[in-house]
């Protein structure tokens, strides 16, 4: 692995966790890899989203189609999809409890008025599969509403997929990475050739708050990580420097350089609801060992033929 | 959608048998790019390269040449070498995660 890494051993540290988010830094590993992470997140991380929807009997204003795309998008907690088998991979026809949880949504609105029919409204249609349910910690989902006598009546099934086959099923509504941005500051050159006011024009250039005038109206670097990498910081420093004939001389080496570090990778993941954020990472390198597994098994049997 | 089953792998050899194209069902850039970073790093390994032929076909293409070794044992090897650092970030992430 040296040899690949040149020394940096790859390394994960976490910066912060909530319950729907997880930022990260990602480092000793090439931009390839952190790449295959992401995409592994987005596109091939198991969920639990309903798939077979049946409509009994639909009196509402909107179309069933409608009615049973908006059931998919409703993410279901999955921390135990690794009780279930994928469709494809079940031995049973149709649905089973080991392929699939069933649920009913009957609600009739005999009072009047606008009845909000939302995720609490989804029951489950057997004993099993309470381990799957929708995610509403964050408030009830409405799905649809109804008018007086207006009824629905739907039974649907829950199955495990990847948000390959469709987005419904990607754990993740976010899961993006960025260099870490480097900055240095010439602070020898700051003090000596600009102003109190020319450093607070630069500290403002930055749309996003990266800098800090301290007590000795300085420059500081508060918020490193917020750094999008728009230079607006490097070209006011430039421009100052035109600026002043004096220092004509000096042009291209600026006060402020803004670069990234190319093996240090920001990650920042938001979850949909249906996993832990931490446990998308990780079952995310999990599933990229198991694929690279695959590819391993089929290729002794190649070298003994040969 | 592919299933887990019709994963397949194929290998395509030149005449010097120090050139290959390995074609594998069911993988893309995921994998692909990855394979590609390691192999590239290799100081046996004269050309790597990787294609997706056509984003509707499940199909990615390895070419690798080399100098010395089997193409077939660096392919091998550069996977190991990819599920060594995934196993080693896992197990990080795990020792972190309490």
């Amino acid at each position: 692995m040296s040899e690949v890494y040149r020394g940096r051993a790859p390394n994960i540290e976490i910066n912060k966790i909530t319950r729907e988010k997880i930022k990260f830094t990602l480092s000793g590993v090439d931009s390839s890899v952190a790449n295959s992470l992401r995409r592994v997140m987005i596109a091939e991380v198991p969920t639990m989203a309903i798939d077979v929807v049946h409509i009994h009997t639909n009196t509402s204003s909107l179309h069933d189609e409608f009615i049973a795309h908006r059931l998919g998008l409703i993410p279901l907690i999955s921390e135990n999809q690794d009780n279930y088998d994928f469709p494809r991979d079940c031995k049973c026809t149709g649905h089973c409890e080991h392929c699939a949880v069933q649920f009913r949504l009957k609600v009739k609105n005999q009072e009047g008025g606008v009845l909000d029919v939302t995720s609490r409204d989804l029951r489950h249609l057997s004993q099993q599969g309470n381990d799957v349910r929708p995610a509403d910690s964050d408030g009830p989902i409405l799905i649809l509403k109804l008018r007086k006598n207006q009824e629905i009546d739907i039974t649907c099934n829950a199955r495990k997929g990847i948000g390959k086959e469709h987005a419904k099923w990607s754990p993740v509504a976010t899961a993006v990475f960025k260099y870490t941005p480097d900055i240095y500051l010439n602070q020898q050159r700051l003090e000596s050739q600009f102003t109190a006011e020319e450093r607070k024009e630069i500290v403002n250039s930055c749309p996003v708050g990266v800098y800090k005038l301290n007590e000795e109206s300085n420059i500081e670097v508060v918020k490193l990580n917020k750094c999008m990498f728009c230079e607006e910081c490097m070209r006011k420093g430039e421009m100052i420097i035109t600026r002043s004939a004096s220092a004509l001389l000096n042009v291209h080496d600026n006060v402020v350089r803004v670069s990234q570090l190319k093996d240090r990778f920001i990650f920042k993941v938001e979850s949909s609801g249906a996993l832990k954020p931490e446990s998308i990472v990780s079952k995310a390198f999990t599933i990229l060992t198991k694929k690279l597994d695959d590819i391993k098994q089929l290729i002794p049997p190649l070298i003994n033929t040969r | 959608m592919e299933s887990s089953d019709n994963k397949k792998f194929s290998v395509a050899e030149d005449e010097t048998g120090k050139g290959c194209t390995f074609a594998f069902t069911g993988e893309g850039h995921t994998i692909g790019n990855a394979l590609r970073y390691l192999l590239i790093k290799n100081q046996d390994v004269e050309f790597c390269g990787y294609s997706v032929p056509h984003p509707a076909e499940p199909v990615m293409n390895i070419r690798l040449q080399t100098y010395k070794n089997p193409p077939l044992e660096t392919l091998e090897a550069s996977l190991n070498q990819l599920t060594s650092v995934c196993d080693l970030l896992l197990s990080k992430l795990d020792s972190k995660n309490i």
